[in-house]
């Protein structure tokens, strides 16, 4: 029955793309497309996590038993176990929120998302809550590149030791992926973030897209953003950066905590789709894009989004 | 059962393009979240290696600090959570002598709601998790009216030693511990160094005329405060008590 089901399905959307109309219809990409024909990119990501290492306790709050780092870990390596293609991202706010980082500093924080093997992050406002300095004292536990393409951090304890861009290669994808942060000053103290330059994203971002779907030849272009998801005032945010981007496929967003059920679909600049995704914060979901590539054109062809939340009744 | 739970995760999104278009195309978005009840099994490698980190955390953060007769939540334009933070401020800041009118802090800066009963010592790290220390700062009776204007616009900051209604946006009716609010004198503010310096918006405070950094932790303020409560005998039971009306 299952078998049927599933052939029938793969027949129905080789069908799709020989034109036939689609219908909506639930399916996990692995199980719909023969491995010969298809490359599967699954991009697993998390934002705002402040410090959340255990789950919420069980106080009878809104939250309670949910979340948890070990949890994160076990439905991670789950998915790695099933998955050839995984890409595990963050978008910053690693730090702050519970007394593990007043009292380590973001040392268990980054030395466990190295563990989980994260492939890269960006920093966060609050990834500055102990200076530059603090931020760079627990980089040597990072197995993970930092990203920030609008962040100028000359003259700064972090010079050198960010990068604004990394491009991941997965069975003949390329993956080009890049980080933008928000803007510091009114938001985190001048003497925390020191001499850290903000560089208009907007402009850096058409800069690195341009540079990493075009001169690089990636597949797919993703921006790990700080800069929130959408804001009432006039200010930049995770939705304008989709609308005024050419080539960015995918926008995985933090700072305004905002969770979205399936990603936010944005018209570019170029008239093609953006996706923008959050999935709130603390660890309390894991989100989850599956991206079907065709392995003659390495075009993008379909994709399925999921959120994994994080849940459980251990009470440490 | 947790695998089966997994592998029906729900498909929230479907979009296809032709092989050779680089164009993609909506067909349909289904808007679906299952959450996962069972518990997820653990990492246990995870767990053997913050447990160290852990075991020492608990041993400092697990006692008792307060109990709470109710949830107590944060809300503009005001809250139970708003006052009795800045309660915590204004009363700690009194009984070390120091000298001020009012307290005011950021709503955003309060970071999480406190639970009904117990509430252990990790909490109040949670609410207040940053490192941020009082301080008093002083402005002229003008710029206090647009102090006011500013908390009004943001909808509602906790306050304590002084009430006020929004009205279209502005501040009317405020008093200061009790006191009609006179334009012609000067006042100082309790808040943290972060608003001080600008934080979250705070473009007024570009315009104080004096400033004192005190060398003493917000969050040291609220645990002083609970610490008072908890040896007169009495549990936390914050109330809204109309010092921020909306007209």
């Amino acid at each position: 029955m299952e078998e049927l089901k599933s052939n029938s399905r793969r027949n129905f959307l080789r069908n799709t793309l020989t034109g036939a109309a689609l219908l909506g219809l639930g399916f996990k990409a692995d199980s719909v497309f023969a491995k010969d024909d298809f490359v599967n990119l699954t991009i697993l990501h998390t934002n705002d996590v402040h410090s959340r290492i255990d789950p919420f306790p069980m106080d009878g709050s809104r939250n309670a038993g949910k979340g948890g780092i070990a949890s994160r870990a076990a439905l991670i390596s789950k998915i790695r176990a099933e998955e050839r293609n995984v890409l595990l991202l963050d978008a910053g706010d690693i730090f702050q929120g519970t007394p593990y980082f007043n009292f380590y500093g973001g040392e268990l924080e980054i030395k466990m998302m190295s563990m989980m093997g994260y492939d890269a992050s960006i920093m966060g406002n609050h990834d500055f809550d102990n200076g530059v300095e603090g931020f760079v004292k627990q980089l040597p536990h990072a197995k993970f590149p930092i990203l920030n393409a609008n962040y100028d951090f000359t003259d700064t304890a972090m010079e050198g030791k960010s990068k604004s861009y990394q491009i991941f290669k997965k069975e003949g994808l390329k993956i080009g992926v890049y980080g933008l942060g928000i803007e510091l000053t009114g938001l985190v103290n001048p003497q925390q973030y020191g001499n850290t330059k903000y560089l208009d994203p907007i402009k850096k971002a058409l800069e690195m897209e341009k540079f990493l779907k075009l001169d690089q030849k990636c597949d797919l272009v993703i921006c790990l953003s700080h800069l929130g998801f959408k804001y009432k005032e006039d200010k930049v945010s995770d939705l304008v950066l989709a609308q005024s981007t050419y080539h960015t496929d995918l926008i995985i967003g933090g700072h305004t905590h905002t969770f979205l059920n399936s990603p936010e679909i944005v018209k570019n600049k170029a008239g093609r789709e953006t996706l923008v995704n959050q999935v709130g914060f603390a660890g309390l979901n894991l989100g989850r894009i599956d991206f079907a590539f065709s392995r003659n054109s390495s075009k993008k062809i379909t994709y399925n989004s999921s959120i994994e939340v994080i849940e459980n009744n251990f009470k440490f | 059962m947790i695998k089966n739970s997994l592998r029906n995760l729900a498909f929230l999104g479907l979009v296809a393009l032709g092989a050779c278009s680089p164009k993609l195309q909506l067909v349909k978005t289904e808007k679906k979240l299952i959450p996962i009840t069972e518990n997820l099994p653990k990492d246990s490698a995870m767990l053997a290696f913050y447990k160290p980190y852990r075991i020492k955390l608990d041993s400092l953060m697990n006692d008792v600090v307060a109990i709470s007769e109710m949830e107590i939540q944060k809300a503009q334009p005001e809250g139970p959570l708003n006052n009795f933070f800045a309660d915590a401020m204004y009363d700690s800041a009194k009984d070390k002598g120091i000298a001020f009118d009012f307290a005011y802090t950021n709503y955003g800066g309060l970071r999480i709601p406190l639970p009904k009963g117990e509430i252990y010592r990790y909490k109040i790290f949670e609410l207040m998790p940053f490192e941020n220390a009082l301080v008093t700062v002083k402005f002229k009776g003008e710029d206090i009216q647009r102090f006011f204007d500013y908390i009004a616009e943001g909808g509602g900051d906790p306050i304590s030693g002084a009430r006020f209604t929004i009205s279209n946006k502005k501040a009317i009716d405020i008093t200061i511990n009790g006191i009609p609010f006179d334009a012609s004198k000067t006042y100082t503010v309790l808040t943290s160094d972060y608003m001080a310096n600008g934080g979250d918006g705070g473009a007024i405070f570009t315009r104080l005329i004096e400033r004192e950094n005190l060398d003493f932790k917000l969050r040291d303020a609220i645990l002083q405060y609970l610490e008072k409560l908890k040896k007169a005998g009495k549990t936390l039971n914050p109330v809204n008590d109309g010092r921020i009306k909306i007209k």
